[in-house]
């Protein structure tokens, strides 16, 4: 039995009434367009939030102030003093887990070069901030342990920054003016973009004692990172930061501690979570168009019910009359799937063009293990709804078909 | 002795009721012969020409064709003797309206496995045999009921069957178109083929050489010209 030529039959059988054949795929082409578009939004969804944490840094600890509620400022009253030096340098010695501890300053200030300005946040760093927090030097260098030690007026600069205030001229070298003090531009960083609404592009960094000297005036710091040594510490490293911390605070917690892991699980929780209603819809979808499907079929068959008799009159056996029936069903789900894979991909990439255009790094993606699951199931959908109606008219007696008014 | 039946019976049973269509029927057919089996409704004639055709099996006896029984037969190998043995023909014509008359008449051949190629010009061969070969790739709306029925002999003859069997071949057909029918029956007749028609029409019947009367499930009377 030749299924090409079965199949072409069961095209033509299908386009003499195209309304009706085109109805009955619609919930396959729903179904399969659902799960090809969804599965590309969630993924660029998910690719880009992993690759924007891992540019963050991975194993890394965040410790920030905590704003007291009042109930917690009657309790503790006077007893907060705030995230110091001594704190990030503690955690340093006692935690071993700690490959590096790296505190930030920051101090809001104006930056001036000549008639272009810029208000923004300035972070006094070390140089191991570099390597905590995963930032990379375009040009010029990142600030180094010497200008420390020096206390010198340099910094890094991000590349928004160096669009607002450089716009045309090489900023390599250039003295700008922070506040009332001026420094030298000794490094650019590379385009970074933003997580959770922070921009990275503008970050501004001098050196921590350069910040503490010309404008904090005291040893209280504004968050400081560690970078923990492997994944499966971390948690251990977060549980001995906070008794350290604890201790040192006198018992009030006026600290935060922020994994990055956290922000990862909670990505992979929304995006199972996106998945599991994904699948449910694709497959409710898939149901009603099977269901679809059966019932067309069941009334296919009734209308056909003297053709055939006429084939089993002239040597169509009942496989040949279930085979037959069975790849219209087929054919109808394949083409349905088809378009919605076409239709799925035109609005997974429609939406990931649109979302590239608002969200930098986010990109448009399509899997094809998607693509292959929709034909799969399509396929399946069709087999298994097409097989009742196709059983009942194998089964049809010959000489009663024929007579069928 | 091409075909046998030996005391067939066909009992429909509808919950208490049991329907003889035919009792204990028992004759033979020889190769090349011309028969018209006539009776009034519900004579059974239709139920004989199904057990005839295989399309129907029957509740008791036998039915030999070329010497094998069939009433054994499963489905598969049943459908091999419907495609193979015997041709059919039926008042309504039975034509698939989406396809030309040459596709009508290749589809015992497709079902014989046959390839591509030789389907069309076994077809195109036996529409000439009809006189059909300028009409071959036109649709059945598009030809008259005699053209129809023609495609539909031409059909039943593509895969060189032993028996042709026809239901009532002239019911739809104008007066003319029906002469031209028994025309073209008699002729295949001439050339060998040996041809069983059903009919209620006794001028149709005597057009064939030999005539089965059936009264309510019996042969009454078996008349040779």
């Amino acid at each position: 039995m030749n299924f090409l030529e079965i199949f072409t039959d069961a095209l033509r059988n299908l386009s003499t009434n195209k309304l009706r054949s085109g109805l009955t795929m619609l919930g396959v082409i729903i179904g399969v367009a659902a799960v090809i578009a969804m599965s590309s939004i969630v993924e660029g969804g998910k690719k880009m939030t992993v690759e924007m944490i891992e540019k963050m840094g991975t194993n890394l600890l965040s410790v920030r102030p905590k704003k007291l509620n009042d109930e917690e400022l009657r309790k503790f009253t006077g007893r907060s003093r705030g995230l110091r030096y001594g704190d990030a340098e503690q955690v340093k010695a006692m935690v071993s887990y700690a490959q590096e501890v790296t505190p930030a300053i920051n101090v809001s200030s104006q930056l001036r070069y000549g008639d272009h300005d810029y208000s923004g946040m300035v972070e006094g760093v070390l140089a191991s901030y570099q390597e905590v927090r995963n930032y990379d030097v375009d040009r010029g260098r990142f600030l180094s342990d010497e200008d420390n030690v020096g206390f010198k007026k340099v910094v890094v600069l991000g590349k928004d920054i160096v669009k607002e205030l450089f716009t045309k001229s090489d900023p390599l070298g250039e003295s700008i003016k922070i506040g009332d003090q001026r420094f030298t531009v000794i490094g650019i960083l590379k385009e970074k973009g933003s997580l959770h609404g922070i921009n990275y592009d503008e970050t501004i960094l001098v050196p921590a004692t350069t910040a503490i000297k010309y404008f904090k005036g005291n040893d209280v710091i504004d968050s400081f990172y560690v970078k923990v040594a492997e994944r499966s510490q971390m948690k251990r490293a977060e549980e001995m930061i906070r008794s350290i911390l604890l201790q040192r605070h006198d018992g009030v917690e006026d600290f935060t501690v922020r994994s990055q892991d956290e922000l990862v699980r909670n990505t992979e929780l929304i995006i199972f979570t996106f998945r599991v209603i994904l699948g449910g819809t694709a497959a409710l979808s898939l149901l009603v168009g099977g269901i679809g499907i059966m019932n067309i079929m069941l009334v296919t068959v009734t209308e056909r019910t003297g053709e055939i008799g006429l084939r089993k009159a002239v040597g169509a056996s009942r496989r040949a009359i279930l085979t037959q029936f069975l790849i219209e069903s087929v054919a109808i789900s394949l083409i349905g799937a088809l378009i919605g894979v076409l239709l799925g991909g035109a609005l997974g990439l429609g939406f990931g063009w649109l979302a590239s255009r608002a969200i930098t790094g986010w990109h448009a993606v399509i899997l094809p293990s998607a693509i292959f699951l929709g034909f799969f199931f399509a396929m399946a959908v069709g087999i298994t709804f097409g097989l009742y109606p196709a059983y009942k008219a194998s089964n049809l007696d010959p000489a009663e078909a024929l007579r069928y008014q | 002795m091409l075909i046998q039946l030996n005391k067939v019976s066909k009992i429909y049973q509808m919950g208490e009721l049991s329907l003889r269509a035919l009792d204990e029927i028992s004759f033979t057919i020889d190769s090349g012969e011309f028969l018209s089996i006539v009776g009034p409704s519900g004579s059974g004639k239709t139920t004989l020409l199904d057990i005839l055709g295989c399309l129907s099996r029957p509740t008791s006896g036998a039915y030999l064709l070329k010497g094998e029984e069939t009433q054994s037969l499963a489905d598969p190998d049943l459908a091999k003797v419907r495609n193979r043995k015997i041709g059919f023909v039926f008042q309504t014509f039975h034509l698939l309206g989406r396809q030309t008359a040459l596709a009508n008449v290749t589809l015992p051949l497709f079902y014989a496995g046959v390839p591509q190629e030789e389907r069309i010009s076994r077809a195109t061969e036996a529409l000439a045999k009809v006189g059909l070969s300028d009409r071959m790739h036109h649709r059945p709306n598009q030809l008259s009921g005699g053209q129809q029925q023609r495609v539909a002999i031409a059909r039943a003859l593509v895969n060189r069957p032993d028996i042709i069997l026809a239901d009532e071949p002239t019911g739809n057909l104008d007066s003319k178109s029906g002469h031209e029918i028994v025309e073209l029956l008699q002729q295949l007749h001439r050339d060998g083929h040996t041809i069983i028609m059903v009919t209620h029409d006794r001028e149709l019947a005597d057009a064939a050489e030999r005539t089965l009367i059936l009264k309510d499930g019996r042969i009454v009377d078996d008349v040779k010209r």
